[in-house]
């Protein structure tokens, strides 16, 4: 007698319904596994992706410089000329009173790491870094990452914490990622005030009218000493209300931003860097 | 055709702003609903820091689009059927 096979069908998932979607789905969820046992080793497969998309972002980014309008910018060349001058001078003298301090502040100079940055906001959604160095060269959660500009690596501009760790790469949450509450000060009398970041290299905070801070002053945050972390930019005031809200711009464009030079400073910057929802 | 559209919001998870990535995804999800939960998986992936955030953003708002997406599709699939 002759049998009949049928073949078994699925009733939720038949053949005819698997799209390229739960393909896709399955290779990400098969990465998110990598991700959970062995994240380093996931980084270290998506490094040459993100130093691609870097080194492609980089070449765009020159592209467009070279096609924009000559004039424009040789008048904007002079402009930065003019302003490169000025802040020569200023430098100079910062350079002669950072002397002095580097010598009562602990600690030393050189920093413990330079590393290159991977991947960072616009593309990252949590305006974090992800930078090729990790605990193998020395790296511990909570060092403080400061931009380093090409050339030089003696720059100290504060952008963020080491919040995560593998063993060849960090991540960086910046000081203005959303959320982030950090305590600082501002102006020239060092008021304190917390700095709760608005994403982009950008923050806000509330201080009292009578504090009388104005658009251009300098808003310092902890590390060795303090750090000048940007500006005060904008200041919006409701007549009715005794505080003012100050519109914060970071003195790095976290979104060029491609090397940092990590340093360990201690308790006080991780003492002033809390995250918005874990604080009352 | 929806291969080639997942591939572009991947891709622009790493090469394009996430704003970028949001808008792509979006397109994709019109052939795939399922692109907006493994866009924002991968994203999360890449750049979500359990250290200091909470919760995978990125996720549960694919997660939500994907449902949402899901639940019209079956809804207009009955309401072409009652007709």
């Amino acid at each position: 007698m002759k049998k009949t096979f049928l073949t078994r069908r699925n009733a939720l998932l038949t053949p005819g319904n698997v799209s390229w979607g739960w393909y896709a789905l399955g290779g990400v969820v098969l990465l998110l596994a990598l991700r959970l046992i062995a994240p380093n080793a996931f980084f270290t497969l998506a490094a040459p992706f993100l130093r691609g998309g870097d080194l492609l972002t980089q070449k765009s980014h020159l592209f467009i410089a070279s096609i924009a309008d000559h004039s424009v910018l040789m008048e904007r060349n002079n402009l930065l000329e003019h302003e490169n001058t000025l802040l020569s001078l200023e430098n100079q003298t910062l350079r002669a009173q950072y002397a002095v301090l580097d010598i009562l502040v602990a600690g030393g100079d050189e920093p413990r790491l330079v590393a290159p940055v991977l991947a960072r906001p616009p593309e990252s959604p949590y305006d974090t870094l992800l930078i090729a160095g990790g605990s193998r060269a020395g790296l511990t959660r909570g060092m403080e990452a400061f931009a380093v500009t090409t050339g030089s690596t003696s720059t100290r501009a504060p952008i963020g914490l080491v919040t995560d760790l593998t063993a060849d790469f960090a991540r960086v949450t910046l000081f203005s990622a959303p959320g982030v509450r950090t305590s600082g000060w501002v102006g020239t009398r060092a008021l304190p005030l917390t700095l709760i970041g608005t994403g982009a290299g950008t923050f806000s905070a509330t201080i009292a009218r009578a504090a009388l801070v104005s658009e251009g002053d300098a808003v310092f945050v902890p590390g060795p000493g303090m750090l000048a972390l940007g500006k005060v930019t904008r200041i919006d005031a409701d007549p009715a209300s005794p505080a003012v809200t100050l519109r914060i711009t970071a003195a790095v464009n976290p979104f060029s931003v491609s090397l940092v030079a990590l340093y360990d400073v201690g308790t006080a910057a991780q003492d002033a860097f809390r995250v918005g929802s874990s604080t009352p | 055709m929806s291969a080639l559209l997942i591939l572009l919001a991947c891709s622009s998870a790493i090469l394009f702003p996430w704003q970028l990535t949001i808008f792509l995804t979006l397109i994709a999800a019109v052939r795939e609903p399922l692109s907006p939960l493994l866009v924002g998986l991968f994203m999360d992936l890449l750049y979500f820091s359990g250290g200091t955030f909470s919760l995978p953003r990125m996720t549960l708002l694919g997660a939500f689009a994907t449902l949402s997406l899901l639940l019209v599709r079956s809804r207009l699939r009955s309401s072409i059927m009652v007709r």
